[in-house]
């Protein structure tokens, strides 16, 4: 038995998750991020410095001192933790990347495991667009080198809410109950609180425009209309200029925009985004702008990053016909605990091969010792029978 | 790929689909057969017909791309998609009924059979009466009748008139209707379609 929401990786799928890692470490590492890792365990209070209601809680234990402890819930925080701690005489801009495992309680009518997967990346002390365009790009690549064949980015600002609240003159009550719309998603409703505003009509036009070209390029020239205070001039300014750089990293196919798009976490304060491939509900990759996050620990730097869900992006590689080759089978080799000698010339010849006792009658691929000569089996149906030495030619080693 | 969408059985279904159809989705197919759950693939569209409250699963799975439901099973299950229009067809009213005698004070609690047991004791819990949901996946009616409840939260067209006339109506819970929502994976992979989509669907309201 295993509690409720957490689960086992067999060897297969180990391999797979292993394989994107891999490919993940690799594109992190092409742009100068460098890993770090953070423990597991952290105190409540450090979590909770960051987190709020909307975190949903933890799993929470007591040390031997009577301390209270948490699992670490995601991993922007613990990075962010680390990186006041212990970087803070790093020249900046700060690039760290993790991979990890985090933990919340079960959420099954959220398919929220209990554990599970991220890598990421933060990149700390630059404010500009351009450090929210290489997020972007960084995403992109990561995704693409990992063979995905469909996936877009969608991005929002979350300046748009806040500046939309401004522009509409609502009452403090309805400001509340209109962002609480956008969050819940709930269109009809967003649409009578805009109309009984003010100067409704106008607004309430516009606005309807821009939120129906969710998910197109369309809707950024609409938001671009709808924009009439400086503010929300320059959250639209900003998010041309992230697409013009994304777009000159070669990545203009893969992004587009909703203004419908919400964060629930009150970290973020800029653009945000998400990843979203064919056949996963739920976004294979979300991040964005989180300038005050780092001030919670003390030091005031601003910071933007992306976590990839990773049991999300194996599930779309696999959706999409693209899971990464994986190591073949191990040569068993019944007869193998016999004979240590050639199992090493075997393995140091780069071969993996899985010893087995003398009686075993293991699937191919397999070699079995029968007197002095040894019959080779391989996956493909092909066969060998001979002494030592032809069995190293079939197997391309002679 | 064809878009996905996903359609519940419901007393106003034909006001639906003659919706749908002047918005220019492929309906016919769908003629004659409309309380079987199932799969039916016309020009472009792929439409699966299921219970509401498993569409809102599909949706919430990325399998759907759009579907359109009665506003209750969005107030019920608060699922995590994109709520873009109402439809202004199949209106009802969610209302809470009792049945003829019953007095608040009887007991400590009321019990009120509902499909929308979540929903019910959110609105309850606000204040006012103190009410102990009885789930029931079907007739709230026959709860009464066995006894069971003493009232009832459900549509006023699930109801009926002649069973209505047995209760008493104590409040309007909710006013609900057809309503029609995107998957947030279909939002973001599908935004041109879904975009044309609305835009269609939105003129023709106007013009009603």
């Amino acid at each position: 038995m295993i509690p409720e929401g957490m689960r086992d990786v067999l060897p297969g799928e180990a391999a797979e998750l292993y394989a994107v890692e891999a490919v993940l470490r690799t594109r992190f590492a092409a742009y100068g991020y460098g890993e770090v890792r953070t423990p597991t365990l952290e105190f409540a209070e450090t979590l909770e410095l960051a987190a709020d209601d909307t975190l949903g809680g933890g799993y929470r234990l007591f040390d031997d001192q009577g301390r209270e402890l948490m699992l670490r819930t995601d991993m922007t925080v613990p990075v962010a933790r680390l990186a006041a701690a212990r970087c803070r005489d790093k020249p900046l801009p700060l690039r760290l990347f993790y991979v990890g495992g985090s933990f919340r309680p079960w959420a099954p009518q959220r398919s929220q495991d209990g554990e599970f997967l991220q890598a990421g990346i933060e990149l700390l002390g630059e404010a500009t667009a351009e450090a929210d365009a290489e997020c972007v790009a960084l995403l992109c690549d990561a995704l693409a080198s990992c063979g995905l064949p469909e996936y877009r980015v969608t991005l929002n600002t979350m300046a748009f809410p806040t500046a939309l609240v401004d522009t509409l003159g609502l009452e403090a009550d309805d400001s509340e109950a209109l962002l609480e719309a956008l969050a819940d998603r709930d269109y009809p409703l967003l649409e009578t609180i805009v109309s009984n505003a003010s100067d409704g009509d106008e607004a309430l036009k516009a606005l309807q425009a821009t939120l129906a070209l969710g998910g197109t390029r369309d809707s950024l020239a609409q938001a671009r209309k709808l924009a009439t205070t400086p503010a929300m001039e320059a959250a639209i300014e900003r998010l041309v200029r992230v697409r013009d750089l994304v777009a000159e990293s070669g990545y203009e196919d893969a992004v587009t925009f909703d203004f419908g798009l919400f964060q629930d976490l009150d970290y973020y304060t800029g653009v945000i985004f998400e990843a979203w491939a064919p056949g996963v509900g739920l976004p294979v990759a979300s991040g964005g702008r989180y300038d005050e996050l780092p001030a919670r620990f003390e030091w005031e730097v601003p910071g933007v990053g992306f976590a990839i869900a990773l049991d999300r992006l194996r599930d779309a590689l696999d959706e999409a016909g693209r899971l990464p080759a994986t190591a073949p089978a191990p040569l068993a080799f019944a007869g193998g605990f016999e004979e240590p000698a050639r199992l090493a010339e075997l393995r140091r010849a780069g071969l993996s091969v899985a010893a087995l006792p003398d009686d075993a009658a293991p699937p191919a691929p397999s070699l079995r010792r029968e007197g002095g000569r040894y019959l080779l089996e391989l996956a493909d149906g092909s066969r060998a029978d001979g002494s030592w030495r032809e069995i190293l030619r079939a197997l391309g080693l002679g | 790929m064809t878009l996905r969408v996903g359609l519940e059985p419901q007393p106003q279904l034909e006001a639906i689909l003659g919706l749908l159809a002047a918005a220019g989705l492929p309906v016919a197919a769908l003629r004659g057969l409309q309380h079987q759950p199932g799969v039916v693939d016309a020009e472009g569209v792929t439409w699966v017909r299921a219970p509401g409250a498993d569409l809102l699963g599909f949706c919430e799975s990325g399998v759907l791309d759009l579907a359109v439901l009665g506003k209750e099973l969005l107030l019920e299950h608060e699922p995590d998609v994109f709520e873009l229009l109402d439809l202004r067809v199949a209106p009802a009213r969610l209302l809470f009924a009792v049945a003829d005698g019953v007095r608040d004070d009887r007991r400590g609690r009321l019990r009120v059979a509902t499909r929308f047991p979540r929903l019910t004791a959110r609105h309850f819990a606000a204040g006012g009466l103190q009410v102990q949901p009885v789930r029931l996946t079907t007739a709230a009616t026959l709860a009464i009748s066995l006894g069971l409840a003493d009232g009832l939260v459900e549509l006023d067209t699930v109801i009926g008139a002649a069973a209505l006339s047995d209760l008493v109506q104590r409040e309007t819970v909710a006013r609900c209707g057809a309503r029609l929502v995107a998957a947030r994976a279909a939002r973001s992979l599908r935004g041109a379609e879904i975009a044309a989509l609305l835009a269609r669907l939105r003129d023709l309201l106007e013009h009603r």
